[in-house]
């Protein structure tokens, strides 16, 4: 059965010259870019390609327990790395690390 | 899931006028339509009514409700065809209007004769019956009008202009116009026949990852960008539905090339121990240097302080941090209980927030009465609470959700005004003219501290001048205006 599980990570720059020539080889991987700023560039993709890719295994998101009031997160199931991810050889020289997305809360 | 063919159909019956009688039909090219100075002309004898009934029945329809002018019935759609000859074919509702006005169908589809069939009614039917008509699904028709509710509230447009102080502002023939105001949220449901009717400039577009432009399941951005609207109306509005991911949303946001960024998410920056966090988490280090580009590039940022929440983006130094002020049927004014207020433990010297938007107060912060996509999460989940009807596209909510397009509106006519203005100098002026907000306190919930071992939750008070609860006080968008 395929993997639907969408996770969306940002790989952050080390130069920001070089944000289209990574955003290349991030599809090459076979992750969605979503949008390319100039430090980072959004990307998206299945949960099992992200292990596979980074090198770490994703796990649901804790829930903290918080007295805060909101409509609840923007998005459906979230994931944190148990381990920081790995960045791919053929990245290393150009991205400084991967950050696996949350998201936001509706205040 | 049930298709037309398989439901039952809803047919009105009309009775056929006796040949030797003086009786009218409402279906003769040459009869004057029935109207209430003519309409007895129209009536059968109601023995023909009983014997019309007797023999639907007899043949399988069941008679909802007769009268001297027709007879409701219902049926089976092959019994239909049986007894009249009729051969049916379905029909797309939505298909057949449109251009309509706004309206919710009752059904997708239904079932209508088809193109040249035939009308043969049995023969013991035929001299009683004239017409079969199977009805139509109705339309709910939604209202641009919101709905009344029996407690104090506010009422869009003219209750946020009015104590926002942007109606002065509005008559001085500063309405926002040539201002670009985007949103990101859960979606903008720009269709209601709110916004509709208020002709507002506005469009939408799908953020990175985000899918169906035109709804909104949520219901929250369709929501709070009235507020948006509300203070500056002719601004030129963009809704970015946001996907999971916010800094791509906010990357994509920052193409538009907006003068003035609104944001109502964030994160709550608490650890697993209740207290704040004392170091940005690595997730949000993108975001926090896209927003400092983009306030870097001369877009005046607005984030939601949060209810409750020890918030980021809210509490970003560059950004204009949006509170909550609550003021009751009275006028009398107090910092919103609902809405965050704290000193951040990751800026130093930081204190959220800047200035304040109308927020309501706990439990539920039901105070601002706003247009939804119908039966959204939110119009179901509240409608327990707020007195509104669970899909009729309206709700009563706030939150510093509602605060940061509050202020973004008054941002918009301070841009309309001088678009020379830095976002240092709007958050300059907006905070130097605020309204002081002395009484009330914050969300305790938002300012955690350990005390003799014990986590406790402290609220921070208003007072005299610039304080912790609302920061500068309550915008005032005239002062403002009247300043740059």
């Amino acid at each position: 059965m395929a993997d639907e599980t969408l996770v969306s990570a940002e790989v952050h720059l080390r130069e920001p010259a070089q944000a289209e020539r990574v955003a290349e080889k991030l599809e090459k991987l076979d992750l969605d870019v979503l949008s390319v700023g100039s430090r980072s560039i959004s990307v998206q993709g299945s949960k099992r390609r992200f292990e596979s890719v980074f090198g770490c295994r994703l796990i649901p998101s804790e829930v903290t327990d918080s007295p805060a009031r909101d409509f609840g997160p923007l998005g459906g199931e979230s994931f944190r790395a148990a381990e920081p991810p790995q960045v791919p050889s053929e990245l290393r020289d150009d991205v400084e690390s991967v950050e696996i997305q949350q998201p936001p809360l509706m205040f | 899931m049930e298709d037309a063919y398989s439901s039952m159909l809803s047919i009105e019956v009309s009775l056929a006028p006796p040949p030797d009688t003086d009786i009218l039909s409402p279906f003769s090219a040459t009869a004057p339509r029935p109207r209430a100075s003519n309409i007895d002309a129209f009536r059968a004898e109601p023995a023909q009514v009983d014997r019309a009934a007797d023999e639907l029945r007899r043949l399988g329809f069941r008679v909802l409700i007769g009268s001297s002018l027709s007879l409701s019935i219902e049926g089976r759609p092959d019994l239909f065809t049986e007894v009249f000859g009729t051969e049916l074919e379905e029909r797309s509702v939505q298909e057949e209007r449109e251009q309509a006005a706004p309206a919710i169908p009752a059904a997708e589809s239904f079932l209508a004769p088809a193109p040249e069939a035939s009308w043969e009614p049995p023969g013991l039917l035929s001299g009683l019956v004239e017409r079969a008509y199977i009805q139509r699904p109705y339309l709910y028709f939604e209202s641009p009008l919101p709905p009344r509710v029996d407690y104090h509230h506010l009422r869009i447009p003219g209750d946020l202009s009015f104590l926002m102080n942007a109606s002065r502002v509005h008559r001085n023939g500063t309405t926002g116009r040539g201002v670009k105001v985007a949103m990101i949220d859960s979606g903008f449901y720009i269709q209601h026949p709110y916004y509709l009717a208020m002709n507002y400039n506005m469009s939408r577009i799908l953020g990175p990852g985000a899918t169906a432009v035109e709804t909104d399941e949520n219901g929250h951005g369709s929501a709070e960008c009235g507020n948006i609207m509300a203070i500056a109306p002719d601004a030129t509005f963009i809704g970015v539905k946001s996907g999971p991911n916010l800094t791509a949303a906010f990357k994509e946001t920052v193409r538009q090339n907006p003068d003035i960024i609104s944001v109502s998410l964030g994160f709550d920056l608490r650890g697993s121990n209740g207290l704040p966090l004392t170091s940005l988490p690595g997730f949000l280090r993108a975001l926090e240097a896209e927003i400092s580009d983009a306030v870097a590039s001369g877009i005046t940022v607005v984030f939601s302080a949060g209810n409750g929440h020890i918030s980021f983006p809210g509490m970003h130094p560059d950004i204009i941090s949006a509170g909550g002020t609550f003021i009751d049927e009275n006028m009398a004014m107090q910092a919103s209980d609902y809405a965050s207020a704290f000193r951040s433990a990751i800026y130093p010297g930081r204190s959220v927030p800047d200035v304040t938007g109308l927020v309501g107060m706990r439990p539920h912060a039901t105070y601002i009465l706003l247009p939804l996509q119908p039966e959204c999460e939110i119009d179901r989940d509240v409608s327990a609470d707020d007195g509104t009807g669970a899909d009729d596209g309206w709700s009563v909510i706030s939150g510093t959700s509602a605060a940061a397009p509050q202020l973004a509106g008054v941002c918009a006519l301070l841009k309309q005004k001088n678009p020379g203005l830095s976002p240092a100098d709007i958050k300059a002026v907006l905070g130097r003219t605020a309204v002081d907000v002395t009484k009330g306190q914050a969300n305790e919930a938002s300012n955690p501290v350990l005390e003799d071992g014990r986590l406790r939750h402290v609220p921070v008070k208003a007072g005299l001048a610039s304080d912790g609860a609302t920061g500068h006080g309550l915008v005032d968008a005239f002062a403002a205006w009247e300043q740059v």
